[in-house]
């Protein structure tokens, strides 16, 4: 199991920092809405990153009605989601599905995107000056709760 | 073009007509933006002379290259007019997240003109914009009126700048509120948005900009939050924010309390500081993109005030509505900083005002029959709410103080002016200023009126040794507090620095102002990366001293001289009268001296304190020293 994001809201001081760093690396401007990652307040009155978990069994993937070759797709080997604007429909029916927010509409296109982990070393987890957004090996995550005392 | 969105949005509200312009190359250029652009603007298009709440009065948004990058302390939006409480310039900056989005919906500049004839508010959604009704939220407390909007606009994530009912009861020193306790407060900005009618700007943005170097730019920054994060007061500063100076002020002997008429050893204090403060605290919150996150959310959990909650809880709030009122009861205080917040006025200056009316009613210059029965007692936290109330709602003896503590004493009489500290009606802040030679000659020329944040020498808290001083500054004395030597390069040192963060659009919490090494060289590479424009320097620092010259020709033009720029009431009269500093005074001479040096360093007239035609020429500004010579302020 390679790394996986994790977002820790407890830690979160919306500076949104991390969405433009997303922004700029992906768009190559600096714009919230071409940013995979957002800050949301939660149900505690936290800020929190939302951020796509690349799911074993991803809903987003599940949702996606097109027949054939799919436009989202988990790589077994990476652990990383795709989407694609190949084969698209623009249904948002994995918008809907996300459970955690993370599939983002451009505004200006009308395409779906999120989250690629940069292809492994994510943008939004150097940036987060407070480490409310890590990037970790997934053998250590059993840890990790314990940097939320730090 | 990079950095810049490259418009200007030019809104009337008379005749509700709506402009785009193109943002001239020479203005940025030779401005860059925030404050700098807005003084240049005000300057330009605000004649001297005229009522701050006619509609001759504007108002000016402004952002920079670096507002909405988010790498840097890019959160801040700077708000200019003629200011209704010092009929001087106006202008206050404030954090949160409404800059970035006013540029992302692709303006650098927000200029509001005239003044509406019934309630409205403004709509800014990219490119479109609108003139709205605001009969609904007139009256509303600024939350309420966020909720309001939000409902109406249909999303909650876009930003909304508010005045409450402290800007529409013309308060001059109503505030104008960004996000949750986020304040434009100084200089009364809310109460020029009360006089037009204009009781909000909604944003959202989602245009986006470019910079021109995207990898030199993110490895800049990238330096800076390094520098910033390895700074001396980050450890406390990101814990505790401002708060930490009700601390520091008080363990240097340089705290007061009562109107300032007591100093240093303040036994009451002793328990009202950053330690006892911070257990009412319940998380950290950052400004767009700050790596500082120096505000916080409060909870008061015990007493007669358990419950109330809240945002952004600064020092100045602190100091204002607590030792300076007799108070040091921190959740009173707490409750005292959601009212300001709630009803839009300044937290500052509202707390220094009604300093000067308890020492008034102390010494019986005004009684309780001018209060309506209020008993303005040191400590009465009830009397002290009561009064801040009718304050904001321009009842009875508050109506009196809504115009500040200067006019206010004007209007009274009895010499009571002999009791308020102020420089061209801008308060001064809650520390000692005698004991501090460099901030007094700070606050005596700042273009604001009193004001730590347009160039206090730091370095006067943290004197240095006498070698580095004459190394930086030029004189061995230059960076010792009590010393009158060498302080107009000190000054203008910090003036350069404070006045960039500002025409920036950063905090100066992460400027050389607060320890942390960036200096105009390292500001003009960020620049440089962000705009593709080459910013060096010797380029910064004549940026920096065309905005100071712009804006004291705008003080000028408006009649003020040399004889203004020195503090007025206790601070230049009295000796401090106890701790460590004991007997020491601001002395007229000592300011005489200071201010020689500061002229000549700036190129100003000694006699007149007016800039000279060679200085103001020398950076470009022939047509500001025609206009001056026209007035036969210059020869």
């Amino acid at each position: 199991m390679p790394k996986k994001l994790l977002s820790k809201p407890a830690l979160c001081v919306n500076c949104r920092t991390c969405e433009m760093a997303c922004s700029l690396e992906k768009s190559g401007m600096f714009n919230p809405v071409k940013a995979r990652i957002w800050i949301q307040k939660n149900k505690k009155g936290l800020d929190a990153p939302m951020i796509c978990r690349h799911c074993l069994v991803p809903p987003c993937e599940k949702a996606c009605p097109v027949e054939g070759e799919k436009p989202i797709w988990r790589d077994k080997k990476t652990g990383i989601v795709h989407v694609s604007t190949k084969n698209c429909i623009g249904c948002y029916e994995c918008v809907s599905a996300c459970p955690f927010g993370a599939m983002r509409i451009d505004p200006h296109t009308g395409q779906v995107a999120k989250c690629d982990l940069c292809d492994g070393d994510p943008e939004c987890a150097k940036w987060c000056p407070t480490g409310a957004i890590q990037y970790v090996d997934t053998k250590a995550i059993g840890t990790v709760s314990s940097i939320d005392k730090v | 073009m990079y950095g810049w969105a490259g418009t200007l949005l030019r809104i009337n509200l008379t005749d509700r007509k709506i402009q785009k312009e193109e943002y001239p190359k020479a203005l940025r250029h030779s401005f860059i933006g925030g404050r700098g652009v807005n003084s240049r603007l005000l300057y330009d298009e605000v004649k001297p002379g005229i009522d701050p709440l006619g509609p001759e009065n504007k108002l000016f948004f402004g952002t920079s290259p670096l507002t909405g990058t988010g790498m840097v302390t890019s959160g801040r939006i700077h708000v200019t007019a003629k200011s209704p409480l010092t009929g001087i310039l106006g202008d206050s900056n404030a954090g949160g997240h409404f800059g970035p989005e006013m540029k992302w919906a692709g303006y650098d500049h927000v200029i509001i003109e005239g003044a509406a004839d019934k309630p409205v508010y403004l709509w800014i959604d990219d490119d479109q914009v609108e003139i709205r009704d605001a009969g609904h939220v007139w009256g509303k407390v600024v939350s309420e009126t966020y909720g309001i909007l939000w409902d109406e606009l249909g999303d909650p994530r876009i930003r909304i700048a508010a005045i409450g009912p402290g800007g529409e009861n013309l308060v001059r020193f109503a505030s104008l509120m960004t996000d949750y306790g986020n304040a434009c407060g100084k200089t009364g900005m809310g109460t020029v948005m009360g006089a037009k009618n204009l009781k909000a700007v909604a944003v959202r943005g989602t245009k986006g900009f470019r910079v021109a170097d995207p990898e030199r730019f993110k490895a800049i920054a990238r330096e800076w939050t390094r520098k910033i994060k390895k700074g001396p007061g980050y450890e406390s500063f990101s814990k505790v924010g401002t708060l930490m100076y009700l601390t520091q002020y008080h363990s240097q002997g340089r705290s007061v309390a009562r109107n300032a008429q007591v100093t240093a050893d303040i036994d009451y204090i002793d328990n009202y500081g950053a330690k006892s403060m911070m257990k009412h605290m319940t998380r950290s919150v950052a400004c767009f993109g700050c790596p500082i996150h120096c505000k916080h959310e409060f909870k008061v959990k015990k007493g007669p005030y358990a419950g109330e909650e809240g945002h952004g809880t600064e020092f100045c709030i602190m100091s204002a509505h607590g030792p300076a009122c007799g108070n040091t009861d921190e959740a009173a205080v707490l409750k005292i900083n959601n009212i300001c917040n709630e009803y839009g006025i300044c937290g500052d200056t509202s707390g220094i005002t009604l300093a000067a009316a308890f020492e008034w009613y102390q010494r019986g210059i005004i009684t309780k029959e001018d209060t309506e029965g209020i008993p303005l007692e040191w400590g009465n936290v009830e009397a002290q709410i009561e009064m801040l109330m009718k304050t904001i709602q321009r009842e009875g003896f508050g109506d009196l103080l809504a115009d500040g503590s200067a006019i206010a004493a004007e209007k009274i009489g009895k010499g009571a002016e002999k009791y308020i500290s102020h420089t061209k009606g801008g308060d001064i802040d809650q520390v000692d200023i005698r004991t501090l030679k460099g901030c007094a000659l700070s606050d005596a020329v700042s273009s604001r009126g009193g004001d730590p944040q347009r160039g206090w020498p730091g370095v006067e808290f943290y004197p240095m040794k006498p070698e580095q001083a004459k190394k930086l500054f030029g004189n061995e004395n230059a960076a010792d507090p009590r010393s009158y030597e060498g302080k107009g390069v000190l000054v203008d040192f910090y003036t350069s620095i404070c006045t960039m963060c500002d025409a920036l659009g950063i905090c100066k919490f992460s400027s050389a102002w607060f320890s942390t090494p960036i200096y105009l060289r390292q500001m003009g590479e960020l620049i440089t990366a962000a705009t593709g424009v080459d910013f060096d320097e010797r380029r910064m620092g004549e940026i920096a001293a065309r905005i100071n010259n712009v804006e004291r020709a705008y003080l000028v033009r408006e009649g003020i001289t040399r004889k203004d720029d020195t503090l007025h009431g206790r601070a230049m009269e009295e000796p401090v009268p106890s701790g460590p500093y004991k007997g020491e005074r601001l002395e007229q001479e000592g300011m005489d001296r200071m201010l020689d040096d500061y002229y000549r360093v700036v190129g100003w007239d000694k006699k007149t304190g007016v800039p000279t035609r060679k200085t103001l020429e020398h950076l470009g500004l022939q047509d500001v020293a025609d206009e001056l010579a026209s007035m036969g302020k210059i020869p």
